[in-house]
């Protein structure tokens, strides 16, 4: 049975020693953390890296949760995003590096290089994109997240978000230029054109 | 499924920003590619199952109640307590004080100190004799200051100001720094208050690193002698509040370049580094 007691709840069961109480916080996030991160890294490994020091941080730092200040998910999100920048920092440094996509062509890995062999056009667009503007475009579109549940993440408003999301998108149409025509063209040789489009 | 998606997204975007309208097209294509080319998340359930008992096995030990930090704390302290008794007992003439409530009045505050600097340097300190001073002191004229505890030779009755070297840590008074920031908001930049230097130099922002080393996460342009305020100082990355900062004051060595192994931080008369927290609101 689902457990539905709140985390702010469950953040002080843990905090008094309930060992149970801190595994339903990592039942319930684990999955959300690990997408957030995989999206940003695009790599299992180093995902797997981040969201285990995710989780520790989250352990180590728990008392230091304030419910008054915002909720858990807010919490938790903001360690995840602090945990991909410090992964990148260990690599390079002195350069700001919110996800994989701040890294050159050059410094990336073969895995990573993998996965965005296969994002033939996905890739073009979000490196035109700001980390900030990619993180909401793959919040809604990739993880589906509603713009309440973005807002939290992303330290927003609901109607930040979805002003942020379709400035996001019309940057990118702006700067990829008229694309249904060429692009049509390209998907239809390809045999991956659905329906949708021809409308 | 993808393709059920599609038109809402696209509808979505439309009524967030009419500009978008005649642009359907375009958008489509754009969000189709996006749903289409979603790279595929698989977690590996053994990874998760054994992070979690990982995570959880540590949870006793890390997690305590407020009574069992303090306990622990309190045993920490406990030698650090008879360290200081046994010094109190062997060495009692070195750690005769006077306490603050009772200096006389040639003790001056450091609102008074301050007061004299700025008098000498005609005002303004806009243009401060950086002779004025000794290096490692901007602020204070004659070691004189705020919390400075003075100690009495029983013999000569001449009062002197030095550092009491055998006191504890936590008695080891505090010295003003010469720069100030007010609490802030998270972001790229910090803006300091106001600053006093007698010497071209560099207010730098540290973190901590990975390890806990102290590590370097902004640096201002330089200051020229003098006061100067609301000078914005621009961090490599955006402050947060969950993290914690702290700033010091570094003498420019003459190049006009901050680096940090050769630009020392500037030192109270006890050879500490003047050290402001950055506190993100």
């Amino acid at each position: 049975m689902d457990d539905t007691r709140e985390d702010a709840v469950l953040v002080a069961e843990a905090l008094s020693g309930t060992n149970a109480s801190f595994g339903v916080l990592y039942d319930r996030y684990f999955e959300k953390i690990y997408r957030f991160v995989y999206y940003k890294t695009f790599v299992k490994e180093t995902a797997e890296d981040i969201v285990s020091s995710v989780f520790h941080k989250a352990l180590e730092r728990l008392g230091t949760f304030d419910h008054k200040k915002g909720n858990f998910s807010q919490w938790i999100y903001r360690i995840a995003r602090n945990a991909v920048i410090d992964h990148y920092r260990t690599q390079k440094k002195n350069v700001p590096i919110e996800d994989m996509f701040d890294i050159g062509e050059e410094d990336r890995t073969i895995p990573e290089h993998d996965v965005l062999l296969t994002m033939k056009h996905v890739r073009t667009y979000l490196e035109k994109l700001s980390p900030k503007q990619r993180e909401i475009i793959t919040l809604r579109i990739w993880e589906e997240k509603s713009y309440r549940e973005i807002a939290e993440i992303v330290d927003g408003t609901e109607d930040s978000v979805k002003m942020a999301f379709s400035r996001a998108m019309k940057d990118l149409r702006e700067k990829c230029g008229p694309l249904a025509p060429i692009l049509l063209a390209t998907l239809a040789l390809q045999g991956t054109l659905h329906s949708s489009l021809l409308s | 499924m993808n393709d059920d998606r599609i038109s809402p997204l696209v509808s979505e975007l439309i009524a967030h920003d009419e500009s978008l309208r005649g642009h359907e097209a375009d958008l489509r294509v754009l969000v189709s590619h996006m749903l289409h080319e979603r790279p595929l998340v698989t977690i590996d359930t053994t990874f998760k199952e054994n992070l979690r008992t990982r995570i959880l096995s540590g949870h006793l030990r890390s997690v305590l109640s407020p009574y069992q930090k303090a306990e622990r704390w309190a045993f920490r302290l406990v030698p650090l307590g008879m360290v200081a008794l046994l010094v109190l007992m062997l060495f009692p003439e070195r750690t005769h004080y006077i306490p603050l409530s009772t200096q006389t009045d040639e003790v001056q505050t450091s609102t008074e100190v301050m007061d004299t600097r700025m008098a000498d340097d005609g005002g303004s300190g806009s243009t401060a004799n950086e002779e004025s001073a000794p290096a490692s002191s901007p602020v204070f004229k004659g070691g004189g200051g705020m919390g400075t505890m003075e100690t009495v030779d029983t013999d000569t009755a001449v009062e002197s100001t030095m550092a009491p070297k055998m006191m504890a840590m936590d008695t080891q008074p505090m010295e003003p720094a010469p720069f100030t920031i007010d609490p802030q908001p998270a972001g790229p930049r910090i803006m300091v208050r106001e600053v006093t230097v007698t010497k071209p130099s560099f207010i730098v922002v540290y973190t901590f690193d990975r390890n806990g080393g102290e590590m370097v996460f902004g640096v201002s342009p330089l200051l020229r002698p003098g006061s100067t305020e609301n000078v914005p100082l621009y961090t490599k990355f955006k402050t947060q509040s969950s993290e914690s900062y702290f700033a010091k004051l570094h003498t420019d060595n003459g190049n006009r370049l901050f680096t940090e192994s050769e630009d020392a931080p500037l030192t109270d008369t006890y050879g500490n580094p003047f050290q402001v927290p950055v506190i993100i609101e």
